[in-house]
Formats: C-alpha cells, sequence, structure tokens
C-alpha cells in the first residue's frame, strides 16, 4: 500500500511525523495532544468501521466514544510502528464492538467474523489511515456481498438498487418492473432474510 | 446456494405495514420501521459509502468528549486513591495509638513484692538461713490462698 506519487508520498510522510509527534507527547503526560488527532480519525472510525458493521449510529457513536477514552487511557501501551495510529484505534473499535454484540446476544457466528476482523494482518509500515480505513470497508463490504450471495436473486435485487446504488424506491420498483407498493414488500423481506443470514436476529 | 427462499406470497396487512414502515425510514420520514430492519438497512448502506458520515464537527465534539472524560475519570481515580491513603493512616494511627497506649496496672495480688520486709536485717543471731526461706515461702502461700478464696468469691482483686 505504498503512494506512487512523491508529493502524495511526502504528503502522507509529514501526516504520520505528526501522529508520531502528538502520540509522544501525549505518552510523556499531555494527553490533550491527542484530541487532534483523536478527530481526524473519528470519521473513518465511524463510517468504516462501526457503521457498516453495526448499522446503527447511537451505538456506532456511543462505541465511538468509548473507542476514544480507552485509546487515551492506554496510549502509554502504543508503540509506533512507522504505520498510522489509525489501525491501533480500528483494533479497539472492533473489540468493543464485539463486546457490544456479546452484551446483546448477537449470534456467535457475527461474533467471530468480528473477531477475524479485530485480529486483521496490520498494514506494512508507512500506511496511512485513509488506506486502512479503505482496506477496512472493503472488507465490511465482501462480508455484505458474501451473505447477500445466499439471498435470492429478486431479493438481492432489491438491495443493490435502494440500499448500494441508492436510488429513489420509484426508480427501483421500475427497474424491477413492479409496483411501487410491491417493491417495498419485496425490500423488506430482503432485509429480513439478509437479517436471517447476517446472524442479526436480536 | 441460496439458503433463503423468495417468497411470492401475497403479502399480510401486518407485512405491508411493517414494508411500508421500513421504506418510510428509508426516506427519512419516519422511524416507526422496526429497529433491526432499519440496522440490517444501514449496516448495507453504510458497507457501499452511502450512509451519512458523522461530520467533521460531532467528530472534533466527540474527540473532546473523550478527552474530558478520561481527565475526569483520572480525577476520580486520584482522589479516590487519595481517600483511601488517608483512610490507612488513620487506620494506622488508631492502631498505633493503640498499641502505644500504656497497660493498666496489674492487680495487686498479681504485683511482685519484695521480700525484704519480711526478713529484715540485721538478722537475729539464732535465724538461720533456712528459717528465712521458710517465712518468705509462708508468705506466699498465704498469698496465694488469699488470691484463690478471693477469686472463688468473685473478688476482682
Amino acid at each position: 500500500m505504498s503512494v506512487e506519487d512523491p508529493v502524495l508520498a511526502r504528503a502522507q510522510e509529514a501526516r504520520l511525523d505528526e501522529e508520531r509527534l502528538a502520540i509522544e507527547r501525549a505518552q510523556a503526560g499531555d494527553r490533550g495532544a491527542l484530541e487532534p488527532l483523536l478527530a481526524n480519525h473519528a470519521e473513518a472510525l465511524f463510517s468504516s468501521v462501526l457503521m457498516p458493521r453495526l448499522g446503527d449510529r447511537a451505538q456506532a457513536e456511543d462505541i465511538l466514544k468509548d473507542t476514544l477514552v480507552t485509546a487515551i487511557e492506554k496510549i502509554g501501551t502504543f508503540e509506533w510502528q512507522g504505520r498510522s495510529f489509525f489501525f491501533w484505534l480500528r483494533r479497539i473499535a472492533l473489540h468493543k464492538l464485539i463486546d457490544a454484540h456479546r452484551a446483546r446476544g448477537r449470534a456467535e457466528r457475527l461474533v467471530g467474523a468480528l473477531a477475524v476482523e479485530a485480529e486483521a494482518e496490520a498494514p506494512p509500515a508507512g500506511a496511512d489511515d485513509e488506506l486502512i480505513a479503505l482496506e477496512d470497508r472493503r472488507r465490511a463490504q465482501s462480508r455484505i456481498t458474501r451473505v447477500m450471495r445466499d439471498l435470492p436473486e429478486r431479493y438481492r435485487r432489491a438491495i443493490e438498487l435502494r440500499l448500494v446504488e441508492d436510488r429513489p424506491r420509484e426508480a427501483c420498483a421500475e427497474a424491477m418492473g413492479v409496483t411501487l407498493g410491491n417493491f417495498d414488500v419485496i425490500l423488506f423481506r430482503a432485509v429480513r432474510a439478509f437479517r436471517k443470514v447476517f446472524g442479526d436476529n436480536e | 446456494m441460496s439458503t433463503i427462499h423468495d417468497d411470492d406470497d401475497h403479502p399480510t396487512h401486518e407485512e405491508e405495514d411493517a414494508a411500508r414502515a421500513l421504506a418510510d425510514a428509508l426516506d427519512g420520514t419516519s422511524q416507526r420501521a422496526d429497529a433491526g430492519d432499519r440496522r440490517a438497512a444501514s449496516l448495507i448502506r453504510a458497507a457501499s459509502g452511502k450512509e451519512a458520515p458523522l461530520g467533521d464537527l460531532r467528530a472534533r465534539g466527540l474527540a473532546r468528549a473523550a478527552v474530558a472524560r478520561f481527565t475526569a475519570i483520572r480525577r476520580r481515580a486520584r482522589t479516590w486513591r487519595l481517600l483511601g491513603g488517608l483512610a490507612v493512616a488513620a487506620v494506622l494511627a488508631i492502631a498505633i495509638g493503640i498499641l502505644r497506649r500504656s497497660p493498666p496496672p496489674l492487680p495487686l495480688a498479681l504485683c511482685s513484692r519484695s521480700a525484704g520486709m519480711l526478713v529484715p536485717g540485721p538478722f537475729p543471731p539464732g535465724q538461720t538461713a533456712a528459717a528465712r526461706l521458710d517465712a518468705v515461702a509462708d508468705n506466699r502461700l498465704d498469698a496465694l490462698r488469699e488470691l484463690r478464696l478471693r477469686r472463688l468469691a468473685g473478688g476482682r482483686r
């Protein structure tokens, strides 16, 4: 995951240097030095790590807040390895997510899949947050794609049109050649089927 | 292989209502849809990058709140540590005070007494050392008997 463009590479290097310095200050006792760093990574944690695995904004924000507090608490244990601090934050977030899923009694299959993702191989040195977040979203997406493969064609199509491509209901109904009311029912059944296969039977 | 079958049955009224609620929730016009259905839809949307972002302002707010919460937790921990230290110090002070306090005087009957008064010198020429020892032993036996009798009678001394 190296950056080819020398200008981008320098910018990435500068960003990593900035991160390293902020972390060193925090480890020396100035925990407030982490605030801008955490603010920079919060969006990617929310959009690429938590929401694609949770789907609940309020809960995702709660877990994100807990993740940030834990990161501040444990910053003394963090060891700089030349890659973005984001990977470390992501791991904390995924463990918090696993705890939340367990507490809510979600399927072991779902929890197990998350545990595997939490222990995913670390990206190479020099990897920045954007690349790691992108890779993370890709992982979440492929998990959803795998679930979608188990759905009947019509359900899969309804989900793709409405939720993946984000088309308006009317356009989706037209594309599928059904009435608006029928499309709503097909999508509803598709979402229920998705939940069943995904392991979210709460 | 598909594990879910396409359901072509005519929907019930409840199903139509739930489907409509989900459609409204996805349009953002109502929140009455089942929470699990909404969550699954958001999850799929988020994985495709279609879910609304957190936003810069909210991100900064959460980071600020996290630092504030950490500071509060640390302050609380310090207060508890300080209170714990004070409590331990107080217990130690009390224990040391108790240990250092001088013990109450022994009952007179248990105090050692000098035998000098029983056989004061100068010794009479006819008194032998054995006679002096007998005098002391008699006195001690008397005292022991008296002590036992007092205990039997419920006396404290």
